[in-house]
């Protein structure tokens, strides 16, 4: 009887122990998802704690149960085979529990990793986005300064470019005027004595002989001969 | 009596006159026949003459009226830029003749510088008819290539 009374304390006590630690757990787990995974971890490695400590108990407490009906002067074979079963009965109906415990443990515990994973997953999508977004802002600015900097690269080459060409123009200009002028000083001598050569080998003798006697009735047109 | 020459023949002309006038007054081959018959220039302007003197006094006069009237007429004095030849020099008394009358003395001297064309002086009046004068006057209107016409 006492065996009995001290078995179902056992079980009681292992039993609150566990539901407390279970709730725990729980508490754990909405107070902070990022502590989730290692609160899981914890409390499955607590359950296996507790149920190897559990199973240490009852071995303990059969081996005690079993030195007391030992030592008591009224037990017989018969009850110590009854007592015997009830504590088997006992150990695989708590062995049950725990079983079903450590398997509701781990259904809750999946559930919360394929709940975080969903939240890490659409974490990761919006921070993707983000990332995207920020990303084409970075390019969108890069973009706008280059051009930026491109245009005032392009106006300062194409200032370059118009001012050298304006020199250049300038000079040539310069050249060109030096370059007339010298023709001019020197065309009337120049395309005078070209001429000259010309018409000296080119005038032929009747030529030269109408162009005197158009000279001489030039002359007398203008009255050098009426004096 | 016509009288259109060029300088070189006034020239000559002028000497013939002189040697007919010193063979007046010389006989044999100075005389006045033989002297006579080899002048060229003045032979015609005697022999077109109405009535040539027997009279050594009267011949020496006309002799000495032909070279007063020769030398009495002014010049005009031609430049032209080729060395005349007989033809131009010919065609050149024919205007003279035709325009100016039958008493001329062309002095005709040859300037290749002028190009063509001629340079006139008579009684002192100077007109330049040259091709180089027709250049200098057309370049000399124009300052600059670009005012040339094109």
């Amino acid at each position: 009887m006492v065996y009995f009374i001290f078995s179902v304390l056992i079980s009681f006590i292992i039993t609150v122990g566990l539901i407390v630690v279970y709730l725990a757990i729980t508490r754990v787990q909405i107070a902070d998802d990022k502590k989730t995974k290692d609160a899981y971890s914890k409390a499955i490695q607590m359950i296996v704690d507790a149920r190897i400590a559990s199973l240490h108990i009852i071995k303990n407490a059969h081996v005690k149960a079993l030195q007391i009906l030992e030592n008591s002067a009224i037990f017989n074979k018969d009850l110590r085979r009854e007592v015997e079963n009830s504590l088997e009965h006992l150990t695989n109906k708590h062995m049950e529990t725990l079983d079903n415990l450590s398997r509701e443990l781990e259904q809750s515990y999946d559930r919360a990793v394929n709940e975080q994973k969903d939240k890490d997953i659409h974490s990761l999508e919006s921070a993707s986005e983000t990332m995207k977004s920020e990303i084409l802002e970075e390019v969108k600015d890069f973009k706008d300064t280059l051009h930026k900097e491109t245009l005032a690269s392009q106006d300062l080459v194409e200032q370059k470019v118009k001012e050298e060409y304006e020199k250049i123009r300038k000079e040539i200009e310069d050249y060109k005027n030096l370059e007339i002028k010298k023709v001019d000083e020197n065309m009337y001598s120049i395309v005078q004595e070209a001429v000259k050569k010309i018409l000296n080998k080119g005038i032929d003798l009747d030529t030269h002989e109408q162009l005197v006697i158009e000279s001489l009735e030039e002359a007398k047109k203008e009255g050098v001969f009426k004096q | 009596m016509k009288l259109v020459l060029t300088a070189q023949e006034k020239a000559k002309l002028m000497e013939e006159i002189d040697q007919l006038s010193e063979s007046l007054y010389k006989t044999k081959d100075k005389g006045f026949e033989r002297v006579y018959d080899k002048m060229i220039l003045i032979k015609p302007l005697l022999d077109n003459e109405a009535s040539i003197s027997p009279d050594t006094t009267m011949l020496g006069h006309q002799l000495s009226h032909i070279k007063e009237i020769v030398n009495n007429i002014d010049p005009v004095k031609i430049t032209i830029a080729v060395v005349p030849d007989e033809n131009l020099t010919q065609k050149i008394k024919e205007w003279a003749e035709r325009n100016l009358g039958d008493k001329v003395i062309l002095d005709i001297k040859t300037d290749y510088s002028i190009l063509g064309g001629s340079r006139i002086i008579y009684k002192g009046i100077f007109k330049d008819y040259s091709i180089n004068s027709l250049l200098s006057s057309y370049f000399k209107d124009y300052h600059n290539v670009s005012q040339l016409p094109r």
